[in-house]
């Protein structure tokens, strides 16, 4: 019933806010618009995928190997951006995040092909019951992945040295430069993070959904919403953007059918876009 | 302003310049003649890419409205010129229809889009062809998601008749971004992508001119995407309203040059080439193409027309 979809949009909520927390940390802290999002993290998703299917690796303890490798990929990737970045335009950037996507993309097609693949784990395949409404397991695990993902990097946002840092570099490089701070290096520690994150939301969509390696638009636009909704630079509207997203796609499936609901978050995205940018938490435009 | 790369004082050359153009025509008219029939759809394909990523250049290029959006026009124009194919209407005027719808359309939208600027208007357009590809898979009318199928192309349908098609379009579209890029608007345009405030301080309509380079480039993406469904006779929602039309767009414009207008000939040129040579392996040729764009976003941002240009001291338009 109503209750159902508001519980199920809940939980959508804090899935979208996991996927998005990546893209939001990168473009809020290093001021890198990551047009590639969606496919660095179906290649996590691939990454699990064969791991579980070759190696017979647990899709959790995978987890050991996938986010450290994302995370140096992006800590060096960062180095190398920062170096052509200095000397370019915005556009520039978003140009070579293009080509990244399309020769990730395109690989991807190369070596495994179109098909759809899924990771099924038969002790979290029978649904689970909450308030009368079912709910597979993997869906719910993503959703508190979500929320803790988003908590911890509130805690080491405000409260550890190295996050007020790269709060400070996202807010004056030049300010922060001259109280001390390593810019590049914490930088390259954003996106790292941001990278990190974006892997671990790779290995929570192998397990809920079903992926190929052009789905990535699909993730890339759901970040997109969710952090022109809930402004940039700010991790806890991260959270509130993708629940709104998650509430306001259920009731819209609720009413018209399963297929609205991306269709609902993609136009939220563009009224938003185009009514207020800024975002409802967010401290400043691009 | 017409004679801005051809000096009016050289008559002679620009007289040689228009025989050879016309020569070049007349032999693009007689190719199927001379030619296999294979040679003629990888020039088909020139063609499509040509015209796409001319369209794409007006307004990317010159101007600087990055687009990512050409999926949502190409969809319409070959919607269109499906459906009114079913009732009765002939190809060609499907296929201007469809344009016209799309011009419609991109008029409607230019007023909340250029409200953003530079990065965010690329992120806006990106949602367009998704919106619309959720939209027409949920109509039956539009025959959801398997797409439609022409089952009875005309007696008159053939590889050489799109061929012929394609060619137009590509002559018409070359012509008419000649115009453009030679006159005041080309200008204009690229005042506006050099410095969008100053170009409005020294009495330019940005406003209009940015519309005028956005339907433009709606118009002639509309008609190939209709073109691309009509070789295939059938449209999959998924694929034409995907965003790989506007990046290979973009991969072409920049390979050639951003801003030129020559770029997209030698862009296309070479994107169909490695499609041809690298058949076998699938998608390869976009991975290698996609390499080729990083070293040329990094190492020479203004494409190979460009390099030319700044190493001989050319001026080629």
């Amino acid at each position: 019933m109503f209750i159902d979809a508001l519980i199920s949009g809940i939980i959508f909520g804090c899935i979208y806010a996991l996927i998005a927390s990546g893209f939001s940390f990168s473009l809020g802290f290093t001021k890198m618009l990551n047009l590639a999002h969606g496919e660095i993290l179906i290649f996590a998703s691939y990454f699990c995928y064969f791991l579980f299917r070759l190696f017979s690796f647990d899709p959790f303890l995978s987890l050991l190997i996938i986010l450290p490798v994302f995370f140096f990929v992006g800590f060096f990737l960062y180095k190398i951006l920062l170096k052509y970045s200095a000397k370019s335009s915005p556009e520039g950037v978003l140009l070579l995040f293009i080509a990244i996507s399309t020769i990730l993309q395109n690989i991807g097609l190369l070596l495994w092909l179109p098909t759809q693949r899924s990771i099924t784990l038969e002790h979290l395949a029978s649904p689970i019951k909450i308030f009368g409404t079912s709910i597979p397991p993997t869906y719910l695990i993503g959703g508190i992945t979500g929320l803790v993902v988003i908590f911890i990097l509130h805690i080491f946002l405000t409260k550890t040295k190295i996050g007020i840092a790269i709060r400070t570099i996202s807010q004056d490089p030049e300010i922060a430069c001259t109280c001390g701070i390593n810019v590049s290096f914490m930088g390259q520690i954003a996106f790292g993070l941001a990278f990190l994150s974006c892997g671990l939301s790779g290995v929570m969509v192998a397990l809920m959904f079903t992926f190929n390696p052009v789905s990535g638009i699909n993730y890339l636009l759901i970040a997109l919403t969710v952090v022109v909704l809930g402004g940039l630079g700010s991790i806890f509207g991260c959270l509130v953007g993708g629940i709104i997203i998650g509430i306001a796609g259920s009731i819209g499936a609720y009413f018209f059918g399963s297929g609205v609901h991306l269709l609902i978050s993609y136009i939220v995205f563009l009224i938003m876009l185009l009514i207020k940018p800024r975002g409802l938490f967010g401290r400043y435009v691009l | 302003m017409d004679g801005m790369y051809f000096n009016k004082n050289k008559q002679g050359t620009r007289t040689l310049t228009i025989l050879i153009t016309l020569v070049i025509c007349a032999l693009l008219f007689s190719l199927p003649r001379i030619v296999a029939p294979y040679t003629i759809v990888l020039t088909f394909y020139f063609f499509v890419y040509l015209t796409l990523s001319h369209s794409w250049n007006l307004a990317g290029g010159y101007c600087n409205l990055i687009s990512l959006g050409q999926g949502a026009f190409a969809g319409i124009g070959a919607y269109t010129t499906f459906l009114l194919y079913f009732s009765g209407v002939p190809i060609e005027l499907g296929l201007i229809i469809g344009g016209g719808i799309s011009v419609c359309l991109a008029f409607l939208l230019s007023k909340p889009l250029f409200r953003l600027r530079g990065v965010y208007f690329t992120i806006g357009t990106l949602a367009l062809g998704e919106i619309l590809k959720l939209l027409i898979i949920r109509l039956p009318y539009f025959g959801g998601s398997w797409g439609l199928h022409i089952h009875s192309p005309p007696p008159y349908y053939s590889t050489i008749y799109l061929y012929y098609l394609s060619l137009t379009i590509g002559l018409i579209s070359c012509f008419t971004m000649f115009k453009i890029v030679t006159s005041k608007m080309g200008w204009a345009l690229r005042c506006i992508r050099s410095d969008e405030d100053a170009s409005e301080l020294v009495g330019i309509n940005t406003y209009r001119y940015k519309v005028y380079a956005f339907i433009l480039h709606a118009f002639f993406t509309s008609i190939i995407g209709g073109l691309l469904a009509l070789y295939t006779l059938h449209i999959e929602p998924y694929t034409i309203f995907s965003v790989a039309l506007s990046i290979e767009a973009l991969i072409i414009t920049l390979i050639g040059g951003r801003g030129t207008f020559f770029g997209p000939f030698i862009g296309s040129a070479i994107m169909v080439a490695l499609s041809h040579f690298l058949a076998v392996y699938y998608t390869l040729h976009l991975v290698i193409l996609g390499v080729i764009m990083i070293v040329i976003i990094v190492f020479c941002p203004e494409g190979l027309i460009g390099r030319l240009q700044k190493r001989f001291n050319l001026k080629i338009p």
